[in-house]
This record gives structure tokens, sequence and C-alpha cells, in this order.
């Protein structure tokens, strides 16, 4: 996990410390084991630890919690890790019960709850008779998954809906907790910003937390401090940017073929030989490829726009040739060199290979026409162009009954950028949707004009007022060299990160009154946090200064791309590091909110 | 084709040179002829012995002949004749090692009364069929020749992996495509940004 130590907030710590929490509590149980994953964590899990590691632990098999006996097996206990919902406990029971007649009394169950235990599980769990049944009920503290070197992410995605629908704040104290953990870690972080109900909320929570836990003298001792200042961002001040299609070489894939927890899927065909591939059937194939900043080729190409990837593929692949064209005309002596080298630049090539056939996959789409005029409309209405009347595209995709998300996708957008439908508009589009897709579009719609991404116009039009003030449409950029982040939407800037830059450059929010005006909810500004004259790292050795942007309820690739566009410009001194509930695009972030209230998302804990 | 014509073992002193011993490889001439042939080889030896100063090296050519002469600082001299293809180096180094040789089995102070009849030294005969095949016999130009084909073997395994994976040429042709038909995103929405815009 050597590419996690990277940045000047040192993530392999969380990485090394959620680890051992993990390998502690799995070693509490001495034979062999079971491990029963609730489905939303074996993914992010395996940023932590590999199955090989657990392997080393007794773990002999691993399940993914579901309904329905628990297989057959040998292991003297069984694991249960579960995220604390009463839907996975309702399971637990279920799987454990069964197991009990087939297995009778051999075995040992045993609960881990990801990251506190749960009065109102243990409740449910006793309800259904389980208490005596398990041994070990413990809390696995790992609120956050190195994702990677300034990417922590906790992969919660009902943050959003949870706040804003169902009106549970329960996340926000899960929030807090967490960032009074980075605390404990890194050092007291001495100034704090933020925008939005549930930035204000969270900072709220941790000051009361550190005051109820006395931290503040604990705090007080420590002498540094690797964090200088935190960004509390909450997603609803800005909903457009994850509707807008990213088009960053990291953010397309993720909006195309999913990146969860540095993992892609992709369609094999491109990445098999000329040879290889007409003689397989390929259709159903698919390449796993991990992509984080181990591999060196995926760090230069992740921030870039998409139609700069082509040229710096191109430029590689001369390079490697030519570092091995030198093979012709070499004496024994500087052949032995070059055996040395070999394997680098086979990696390298390799690492090419890879990459380019992702690339040409992610080209097949970017080509259609499908997308392209996907994204003209979303141009048009980010740089507010007819979005008072029915959109042609989006009513052609409903007639074609495209996938609802899609269409949602580009009402929602309209609906924002124009501040809002005309309620005529608004009806007619509803009307479409429910004919075409029935039912499950009015739940859809009922949840989206709740969390506001659906809304009738009322007057002032705050959209294009921040458009020009915040300059977020920008003519002519430059995709291949940009000098403005809104290279990664090539001609919007993320909101989000305006703010950040201009918070940043400006030193604080009083420059922002009139822009933080339009946006909703409270500032956060707390610049005295637990000061102690706690000298930040930073302030040592003249380094830049370290800033962690905290989404609450998640962050797209292209905004991240976009703050290391902002930490690796000449004249900033500013290093961002990101934190975020979860990792989202335009459709899994509908999609969340769409699910909201499917039991099997909710989560109980406290 | 290599061959080594003759070896000889002579001692050279300031009244001239004295032939102590040879061995000769006369088969490869017709019958009649290889009597003269060894004669003349033997003039040729003891000629040259005093014409090359002590201490020296020298290698010359007659006809299609080389002869390599060393004659040592103690006024040991040995004489390799042999074709032109021979590798000189070789010759060399086989003069020095059978000087050597002679020189420990017979002590320096007994060569000025050497008879001819009385020396027995068949090194000279072994060392004349051993090295006709110069590579077999000399350890430096095997240790060459293996070298050299270690290069080519090398080479070859080098090429093998190298074709491994996508070719190289592959990956080149596929990323210019790439970079060619890339378009500009906003370039699609361009052409209506001139027109109408709205609030």
């Amino acid at each position: 996990m050597r590419h996690l130590q990277g940045g000047k907030m040192d993530v392999s710590v969380i990485h090394s410390l959620a680890r051992n929490t993990l390998i502690n509590l799995i070693e509490k149980c001495s034979g062999t084991k079971l491990i029963v994953w609730e489905s939303s964590i074996s993914g992010p899990m395996g940023l932590i630890a590999q199955y090989s590691l657990l392997k080393e632990m007794g773990v002999i098999k691993m399940y993914p919690l579901r309904t329905g006996p628990l297989l057959e097996n040998p292991a003297e206990h069984v694991i249960f890790i579960s995220r604390p919902k009463l839907h996975s406990m309702d399971l637990i029971a279920e799987n454990v019960h069964e197991s009990k007649k087939t297995s009778g009394n051999s075995k040992q169950y045993h609960l881990f709850f990801l990251t506190r235990n749960s009065l109102l599980c243990k409740k449910r769990l006793e309800n259904r008779g389980m208490l005596g049944s398990l041994t070990y009920i413990e809390e696995l503290n790992c609120e956050f998954f190195p994702v990677d070197s300034d990417l922590i992410s906790m992969e919660i995605p009902e943050v959003f809906g949870e706040y804003h629908i169902q009106n549970d704040p329960t996340t926000l104290y899960k929030i807090a907790q967490a960032i009074i953990t980075l605390q404990k870690i890194y050092g007291p972080i001495p100034r704090v910003w933020g925008k939005g109900q549930a930035a204000k909320q969270v900072w709220d929570l941790v000051k009361r937390l550190q005051r109820e836990n006395n931290l503040e003298e604990t705090f007080k001792n420590n002498q540094t401090t690797s964090i200088d200042q935190i960004l509390l961002i909450d997603r609803s001040i800005d909903l457009i940017t994850p509707l807008a299609t990213q088009l960053t070489y990291e953010g397309l894939i993720d909006e195309i073929f999913g990146l969860n927890n540095t993992t892609a899927c992709f369609p094999a065909d491109k990445f098999k030989n000329k040879t290889d591939r007409v003689s397989e059937s390929l259709a159903e194939a698919k390449e796993t490829v991990i992509l984080d900043s181990a591999d060196a080729l995926f760090t230069d190409l992740r921030d870039k726009n998409f139609n700069a990837v082509g040229a710096f593929l191109s430029k590689q692949a001369k390079l490697i040739s030519a570092q091995l064209e030198e093979r012709h005309e070499i004496s024994v002596q500087e052949m032995k060199v070059f055996v040395q080298k070999l394997p680098n630049i086979l990696a390298n090539k390799n690492a090419l290979s890879r990459h380019t056939a992702i690339a040409e996959s992610i080209k097949d789409v970017t080509d259609s026409f499908d997308f392209l005029d996907s994204l003209q409309v979303e141009q048009e209405f980010l740089n507010c162009i007819e979005v008072d009347k029915a959109n042609g595209y989006i009513e052609d995709l409903l007639a074609q009954k495209a996938p609802m998300i899609k269409v949602l996708r580009l009402i929602c957008l309209q609906c924002l950028t124009g501040s809002g439908l005309k309620p005529k508009l608004l009806e007619y589009y509803k009307r479409e949707l429910v004919q075409v897709y029935g039912i499950e579009a009015l739940l859809a719609l009922n949840n989206l004009e709740k969390v506001g991404l659906l809304k009738v116009q009322t007057g002032s039009r705050q959209y294009a007022v921040l458009r020009k003030t915040m300059r977020l449409t920008v003519e002519d950029t430059s995709e291949i060299n940009p000098i403005d982040i809104s290279y990664v939407h090539s001609i919007y800037a993320p909101l989000s990160i305006r703010i950040a830059e201009q918070l940043m450059k400006n030193g604080g929010w009083k420059q922002l009154q009139d822009v933080l005006g339009l946006l909703p909810g409270p500032n956060v500004e707390d610049t005295s946090n637990i000061y102690n004259g706690a000298i930040s790292n930073s302030a040592l050795n003249d380094a830049p200064t370290v800033v962690l942007v905290f989404f609450i309820g998640g962050c797209t690739f292209a905004e991240i791309s976009a703050l290391r566009f902002l930490s690796q410009q000449e004249n900033s001194n500013v290093e961002f590091v990101v934190a975020t509930t979860k990792l989202i695009n335009g459709n899994t972030f509908l999609q969340s909110i769409i699910d909201i209230d499917n039991k099997k998302t909710v989560s109980h804990g406290i | 084709m290599v061959k080594i014509f003759a070896l000889s073992v002579l001692h050279k002193t300031d009244a001239g040179a004295v032939w102590l011993k040879s061995a000769y490889d006369v088969q490869s001439f017709s019958y009649f002829q290889r009597g003269s042939i060894q004669e003349f080889m033997g003039f040729v030896s003891k000629t040259i012995v005093e014409r090359t100063q002590a201490a020296s090296r020298q290698s010359v050519k007659e006809g299609e002949y080389l002869c390599h002469v060393y004659v040592r600082g103690d006024g040991l001299a040995g004489v390799v004749i042999c074709d032109q293809e021979y590798p000189s180096r070789v010759a060399h180094t086989l003069i020095t090692k059978f000087l050597d040789e002679f020189a420990a089995k017979y002590q320096p102070h007994s060569w000025p009364n050497l008879q001819e009849k009385d020396i027995e030294f068949n090194q000279l005969n072994v060392y004349l069929a051993k090295y006709q095949n110069p590579r077999e016999a000399d350890a430096l130009t095997k240790i060459q020749e293996d070298l050299d084909e270690t290069k080519i073997i090398l080479h070859n395994t080098i090429e093998a992996v190298l074709e491994r994976g996508e070719k190289l040429d592959d990956l080149v042709t596929k990323s210019e495509g790439l970079s060619l038909h890339a378009k500009g995103f906003y370039k699609t929405a361009r052409k209506t940004n001139s027109c109408c815009t709205f609030g």
C-alpha cells in the first residue's frame, strides 16, 4: 500500500489502523472462521484487507449476507460483519437459526458492526431470539476507507437521501464521529469552513462531542497537526455538478463502466490481441482492472480530459518504442544494463496496452450519437439555453423509452439550470414520465421533489446569476492543456470547486457573501477550533496548506480531478485532500435518492 | 581452412640459431613434395629466428604461409608456421606455451649443448595436432565464441519476450487513432451558443 503514502495527509495511517482493527477482532475467535459480509461492505473492505490476509487468520470461506440457509461449512466460527441495518439483522437471525438446525451447537456466531453498535439493531436481534446465540458483538471502527493517497471515503450511499428525504440526521452524527477520529489521528484542525445545512449540523455536533468527551484537553496537548483547514460541503448546495457528465478519464470510466473501490470491469474484447479476438466468443467476457495511483500511467491519465488521453498514450507508445529500439545496437555490457531495465519497460508496455484498451472502450461510447446528443443538451442547459421549454431531445428519449435514469438526469439538470421549471412544464414532464414508465416514475418523482432536484420556478434565477458571478461556464477552454477547472466538464466548472477555489484565494468567506447568499443553507466558519497554538506541519517548514474538503452527500471523480488541478497550479500554496461520504456519479446519485425507501438500504446506526 | 604446418623450438645465440626440436604436419601436401617442404620450413624457421631480436615477437608472411616467431629473452625461440587464416593471437599463445614447457623440461644452461637427437619433446606433436582446431584448443577463442553465441541467444530471447502481449506497433497505431479523431467535447454545443440565449 505504498501508493497511499504519497500525500501530505498520510492515508496509509488510516489503512493500517483499519486493518489492525479488523485483524484484532477476527483473532478474538480462535479456530477456523467463516465471514458473512453484508453486501455493501465487502467491496470497500477489499481496500483494507485482501483475502490472502484473511486466509492467514484462519478464514476459510466468505459469503455475502442473503436470505436462505447458510451453506454447509466446516468453520468453527461464523462472523457476520454488517452495517447496523434492521433488514440485515433479520437476515442474520434467519441465517443463524437455519445454521443451528443443521450444525447444532458446534459453531460460535459473532457479529461485528461497522462502525458502531446500534441499540435498535440489538433490540431487533433480541426480538428474533438471537441475543443468546451471538458470542461476540463488537464494533469494527472503520469509518474511512482509504481509496487513494488523497482520497478517503466512508462509502455510505444513503447519507444524502436519509438526511434530505427522510429527515434522518443519524448519518450526520456518524460523520461528526468520523471527523473526530480524523482529528485524533492527524491532530486538531484549526480552521473550519462550511456551507449548507448538513455542514453546519455536522460541525455543531463535532463541537458538542468534543466538549462532552473532554477531547479539547487531549487535543490541546497535540503539538502538531497534518490538516490545516477543513471545508465541509453539503451536497445540496451544488446538485448540478453530479448531474453533468464527467469528461475526465477516471470520470468517464465511472460513468460508463462503474468504478467501485478502485475496481472497474470492462468488456474484454478490446483487451485481447488481434489474433485472439476473432477466435473466442467474447460477448460476455469481462476484464477486471484495478485503477489507483499504484499504476503510474493511470496517475498521469486519470485527471485529464478524455480528449487529451489519446495524445498522451501516443507519446508514451513512442517513448517505449524508442527505449526498446536501443537493443539493436548495443554491446554486451550495455546489454546487461538493458536487460535490467527490461522488466520496467515491459511493465510500462503492459500498462500502456491496458489503458489503450480502456480508452478505446470509452471512445466507443463517447463517439456514439447517443452520448454526443445528450452532451449537447446538457451543455445547452448549463449555458442557460432554452431551459424554459420542453426539450425535444428529452421528448425523443421518452418516446424511445430510454432508461428512466437517463431521462430524469436531463430533466433535473434542466430544472436546476433554469432554477426551477415552469409549473406547466413540470406537469407535462411528470405526465409523460408516468405514462412511459408507470408507477415507479411517480415514486421517483416524489423523492426528487423532496430533495429539490425537481421544483417549480419561484422567480429568482439563481443559477443564471451564479453562472455569471462564479464564471461557471467558460468558452473555448483548452481540454488538452487546461488553464481552468472547467476542463473537467469541458465547458462547466463545478460550482463546489469554484467555491473552494475562491475560498482559498480570498482566505475566507468575506468576499463571497453575495454568492453564498444565493446558495441554500448557512455558512460555517470557525477559525479557532481548539486553538492552542498548535503548529501545523506546513507552517513549520513553509509547505503548502493542507485543506481537507469533505463532501457530505457524495462527490464525483471530476470534482476530485478539479481539486487536484488546483493543487498543482504553479501559484497555489494549497494541497487538497478529499473525504466524502460516497463516490458518486449522476446515475448512482439519482438511483440512491430514488431507492431511499428501499428497506435494504436504510441504515439505523447510532 | 586454418592449419598449422610446423612447430619448432630453436635456440638463438650470438652465433646464430640452433634448431632444437620440430613437429611437422605436411599431410596436406602431395607425397613427393613433403620432404622438400619440411626442409624449407626448417630453413625458414632458422632464418627468421636469426633475424628476430631477443624478447620480441614477429609475424612474417611468406607466400601463402604465415610464420609467427617468438624469441625469448633467454635465447629460447619458438616458431609456428601456419596458413593465413590461423588467428595470430592463438599462434603466439601456443608458442609461449610450448616454450614454457620446454624450458621446464630442459634447463636453460643445457641448451647450448643439446643435440637434436637427444631431445625428447613429444609435446610438440601433441600440440600440433591439438591446435589444428584453434577454437577448441584455445580457451580465449572458445570464450569469445561462446560469448557471441550467448549474445545471439540473448537477443533472440529478448525479441521473444517483446513479442509477448500486444505488439508495440499496434499500440502506437491505436493511440494515434485515439488522438486523431478526438473532437472537443464542447464543440458540440458551440453552434447553439451563438444563437438565442435565455435568462
